[in-house]
């Protein structure tokens, strides 16, 4: 492939430093033979040693993009590298990659250790070594009574372990884990979600996590990277992304509680929400700043998390509320998450557990500009 | 870096590279690698007899003058129209039908039975397979001693129960073909049966519920709950079981050889009949071939319900991961 | 106990009776003297049990219910060369089958490559082809090149009825392995090759053991192929030679004798098996 040898040069291959641990994806593109296109033109630098989240909904490429890693697919166009080499037509094999599976894919005819063991056999490690390693390994996931045990004796909690000592014993260059949580259950996802935190800490190498829970992403991400149909949308920090995101499907797609989304526009140097206009509410001046450049007044949409919106009780309610009635109300345990009418239109309002309303109680909602995310109505694209 | 761990920073293990290796290949190029030469192999085994007997079919053979003729169609003309031609396809037809139907109502009514709880399962599971481990040979004689007039055990029972008061001859003129298709399907039958079973246990315990609640009877639950399920397994168990039906030979040569006369002269059995009893070889590979035209179009529905059923459930797509095509 | 719970005994009953009783007949009947058999009426079970038509056929003699003395069962060699002839070719057939359509049916279950559904097809036809159809040009071509009753003639044709079946019934199970066997071995440092025999070969022992022993029960029970290509020479199985019995004398017990030890060993292997037999899709492997 010509961009190849244009983007790296083989011959000037130096000796790894920091940058050259890089792994870039440059312009590519995935597509499949049935003619469906999973990846398109991606550009992912992935820093030496973090955390990589790839965050998205089924079907949006991300797992692809894992899969392209991890020479499991090859790219359709453009070039993939680790450091300054080009990766395309590197085998899984060749790549000193190590990977943990959503369907756990433990060899149901090896036992614990064996299974553990396995990889570095391949690799004729001596197995003096292997055994250490091993015995090491078992000791930092907690799994060494299991050891001689059989795969199917084990619960799926244990086995999900020992999946990851199974990719750690490797030492790889390299850690991908696709969703390798998500078939446990609740209170066992967040146990081994600290512990993979943990154990990044711990070994200093470079993974790449995909999952389709943005909880789980904020959780343990250094960076996330937010796909769609096959794009990458925003990469950034998880507070980043949680705090300005590009569009309004990420803006929607993160966060435990649904966005409120509420059309707006601008009049009198006021706002005009909802739909007919029946909330006007004094904008900010940094708002109102930020919409003139984008050209957008007489039309935009706001997104505001339900824990961005504020209630009051009616009667000492500040200016420019929206009045407005609970109409049913969640016990979160940290938190209370309530539904609000008023005329036509519903809000989500999410308060702290001591900030407590009664159904039927009626209230005034406000909320903070700086809280707010603003977007265009037609291209839905926030607005800087 | 924490203390207790010695993991050693990334990518820092020669990668061993082979010149040449199957992950240079691509799912094609290696699934042609690994199954090219047995199709090969087995063309070359199967090829030569296939063609020469193609070109026989087209052909008059004089045995004693060691001498052959190119007649074109012409074996197939006299196949087709001579009259035991078209009484051969009517036996097989009604032989197949008879077999299908006895197999699939043992395969369902078993599958039934095998699907509730109750003590001596597990035995009786292991014991009903045993008929498909009996060739189809054994089969024959097994049931030509159980119709036996002289000492057959039906004729014994039915004697000394005083239903019949002197021996009757199950494999008689009009009894022959059904009598045969029986044994047929017992030996047949309990694939299919394991096969609707396995159908059987996936239906969810829910669905039951479901159909108990909304007071359905037993006609009920099975025509809304176990028939669509069971629908398109015993499409195929059938399809199946007609092929083996259509192909029946050793059964026959067991237990009738086509007889009496020609009550149980099937397709199969006419085939042989010509070219071993008469040595006509041009029209029996003739014949031969139109049998072979039949099951395969047998065969090909088999194969298309297949990959319906397939498409039905999509779910089910081919197993393999999509591995590198490398080139 | 309910009604309901009743019919499911009886009917149980009835399914077992209907599946044994053909096989209880045939054992009653090895289990008699010819003397007893030809009783009137007809006797249901054997009121003076003897192996006599087992032990005869293995070159003893025995005493009858009279006190004379029986003879070695006439077909005795026949019978034994057999037995000795099937046993070979059923093994051989078997392990050539096998090493042959592993990777086959590998390839056809997992690799999702052009051509793969047109081999399928390939497959599932000559599966279906009627030997009879086949074996008249087998047996022109034998006997021009010398393999009319030789036992490698019969290998060869047994080999294009066991590969195919094999290669039918495993491509259905490794098709059932979970799906990221493969990526997960790779990413192990193995490459195709090595994956599929070092990790999906050891993965599938269970599959691959039940198939082994239906390939040597189709081998062990085939008879037209054998009657045509072997019959009356010296590689001639068990079938054509307990046809010779059942159709030259009339000696049924003798018979029923012979039939019983021609049924033991598929019977053995499909009870040894049965729990697999259900697990494994032999009728649609897709």
């Amino acid at each position: 492939m010509s961009a190849t040898n244009l983007m790296a040069p083989p011959a000037a291959r130096s000796p790894e430093s920091a940058t050259n641990k890089q792994i870039r994806f440059v312009d590519v593109s995935k597509q499949f033979e049935g003619g469906g296109v999973a990846v398109k033109h991606l550009y992912l630098e992935i820093r030496d040693g973090e955390l990589l989240v790839l965050l998205g909904p089924s079907g949006c490429g991300k797992t692809t993009t894992l899969n392209m890693l991890a020479g499991l697919e090859r790219p359709t166009s453009g070039q993939l590298f680790f450091g300054d080499r080009p990766m395309n037509d590197v085998p899984p094999e060749e790549r000193d990659i190590a990977m943990v599976f959503q369907s756990i894919a433990l060899y149901p005819h090896l036992n614990v250790r064996e299974n553990i063991g396995f990889a570095l056999k391949t690799q004729g490690v001596p197995r003096q070594q292997i055994a250490e390693r091993t015995t090491e390994v078992a000791r930092i996931l907690d799994i060494t009574p299991l050891l001689n045990r059989r795969i199917h004796q084990i619960s799926g909690g244990q086995r999900q372990r020992v999946a990851i000592a199974k990719a750690l014993v490797r030492r790889p260059r390299l850690f991908l884990l696709d969703e390798p949580f998500s078939s446990l259950d609740a209170a066992l996802r967040r146990q081994m979600r600290s512990e993979l935190v943990r154990i990044h800490r711990e070994i200093e190498t470079t993974m790449v996590f995909v999952t389709h829970d943005q909880e789980e992403a904020m959780a343990i991400a250094d960076r996330i990277g937010v796909m769609s149909d096959g794009e990458l949308i925003q990469l950034g920090s998880p507070l980043e992304v949680y705090r300005a995101p590009r569009n309004l499907w990420l803006a929607q797609f993160i966060g435990a509680h649904p966005l409120n989304v509420i059309e707006a526009s601008l009049a009198n140097g006021e706002a005009r929400l909802l739909g007919n206009g029946v909330w006007q509410a004094p904008v900010s001046f940094a708002a109102r700043a930020r919409l003139q450049t984008g050209g957008v007044a007489d039309g935009f949409l706001i997104g505001i998390r339900p824990e961005h919106l504020n209630l009051t009780l009616a009667g000492a309610s500040p200016a420019g509320g929206l009045p407005a009635e609970i109409y049913t109300r969640q016990i979160l345990g940290t938190d209370i998450l309530y539904e609000l009418t008023s005329h036509d239109d519903v809000l989500r309002a999410v308060t702290p557990a001591n900030q407590i309303f009664e159904v039927g109680d009626k209230v005034v909602v406000g909320f903070d500009w700086n809280d707010a995310f603003l977007f265009d109505a037609s291209s839905r694209d926030a607005i800087a | 870096m924490a203390t207790t761990v010695e993991l050693a920073p990334a990518g820092s293990q020669p990668i061993p590279r082979s010149s040449w290796s199957s992950s240079r290949l691509n799912d094609t190029q290696f699934g042609w690698l690994l199954t090219l030469p047995v199709f090969l192999g087995l063309l070359a085994i199967v090829g030569y007899p296939t063609l020469y007997s193609l070109w026989l079919s087209f052909h008059r053979v004089d045995l004693i003058f060691k001498r052959t003729e190119y007649v074109g169609w012409q074996n197939y003309q006299a196949a087709l129209t001579s009259p035991t031609f078209v009484h051969a396809v009517s036996i097989t037809v009604y032989y197949t039908a008879l077999v299908t139907i006895f197999a699939l109502a043992i395969a369902v009514g078993g599958a039934l039975i095998l699907n509730e709880k109750f003590r001596g399962r597990s035995l009786v599971l292991a014991i009903v397979i045993l008929p498909w481990a009996v060739s189809l040979y054994a089969t024959a004689i097994v049931w030509k001693f159980l119709y036996s007039p002289e000492w057959g055990l039906f004729n014994a029972v039915l004697l000394r129960l005083g239903v019949i008061d002197r021996p009757f001859n199950f494999l008689s003129e009009h009894l022959a073909v059904p009598a045969v298709a029986i044994a047929h399907a017992w030996q047949i039958a309990p694939l299919g049966m394991y096969f609707v079973l396995a159908t059987l246990q996936v239906i969810p315990e829910d669905l039951y519920k479901t159909a108990k609640v909304d007071r359905l009877g037993s006609w009920g639950r099975f025509r809304h709950v176990v028939f669509p399920y069971i629908k398109a397994p015993l499409l195929i168990v059938m399809v199946l079981v007609t092929v083996e039906a259509a192909r029946v030979f050793d059964i026959i040569f067991f237990m009738t050889g086509g007889g009496p006369g020609d009550v149980s002269t099937t397709l199969t059995w006419e085939v042989y009949r010509v070219f071993y009893r008469n040595n006509q070889y041009g029209q029996g590979s003739a014949l031969g071939w139109l049998l072979v035209l039949l099951t395969t179009i047998i065969t090909t529905l088999y194969f298309l319900l297949l990959f319906w059923r397939r498409r039905e459930r999509p779910d089910a797509g081919i197993a393999g991961t999509a591995l590198p095509s490398v080139e | 106990m309910s009604a309901r719970r009743i019919l499911v005994y009886v009917l149980a009953a009835l399914l077992v009776i209907w599946t044994l009783v053909p096989i209880y007949w045939l054992l009653n009947m090895s289990l008699m003297f010819k003397t007893e058999f030809l009783a009137v009426p007809t006797h249901l079970y054997p009121h003076g049990p003897t192996i006599s038509n087992y032990s005869r056929l293995f070159g003893a003699t025995a005493i009858g219910p009279g006190g004379a003395e029986l003879p070695v069962i006439g077909q005795a060699s026949i019978i034994q060369n057999g037995l000795r002839n099937s046993v070979i070719v059923a093994l051989i057939v078997t392990a050539v089958t096998m090493l042959v359509s592993l990777p086959v049916a590998y390839a056809l279950g997992r690799l999702d490559f052009r051509g793969r559904t047109a081999m399928l097809f390939a497959i599932i036809t000559s599966r279906s082809y009627p030997p009879i159809a086949i074996i008249i040009p087998f047996v022109l071509l034998y006997s021009q090149i010398g393999l009319q009753g030789t036992t490698r003639g019969l290998v060869l044709v047994y080999l294009t009825l066991t590969i195919p079946l094999v290669v039918w019934v495993m491509t259905g199970f490794f098709a059932s392995l979970p799906r990221t066997v493969e990526a997960a071995a790779r990413v192990d440092g193995n490459t195709r090759w090595q994956a599929f025999y070092r990790v999906i070969l050891p993965m599938s022992w269970p599959g691959i053991a039940v198939t082994t022993a239906i390939c040597f029960m189709v081998c062990w029970n085939e008879f037209a192929f054998s009657q045509f290509l072997a019959a009356g020479s010296e590689a001639q199985t068990l079938p054509p030679a307990i046809a010779t019995f059942f159709f030259q004398i009339s000696q049924p017990t003798e018979m029923a004798a012979v039939s019983i030890i021609a049924i033991i060993p598929p019977a053995l292997l499909a009870y040894l098996f049965q729990s697999r037999i259900r697990n494994l899709n032999l009728v649609d492997p897709l």
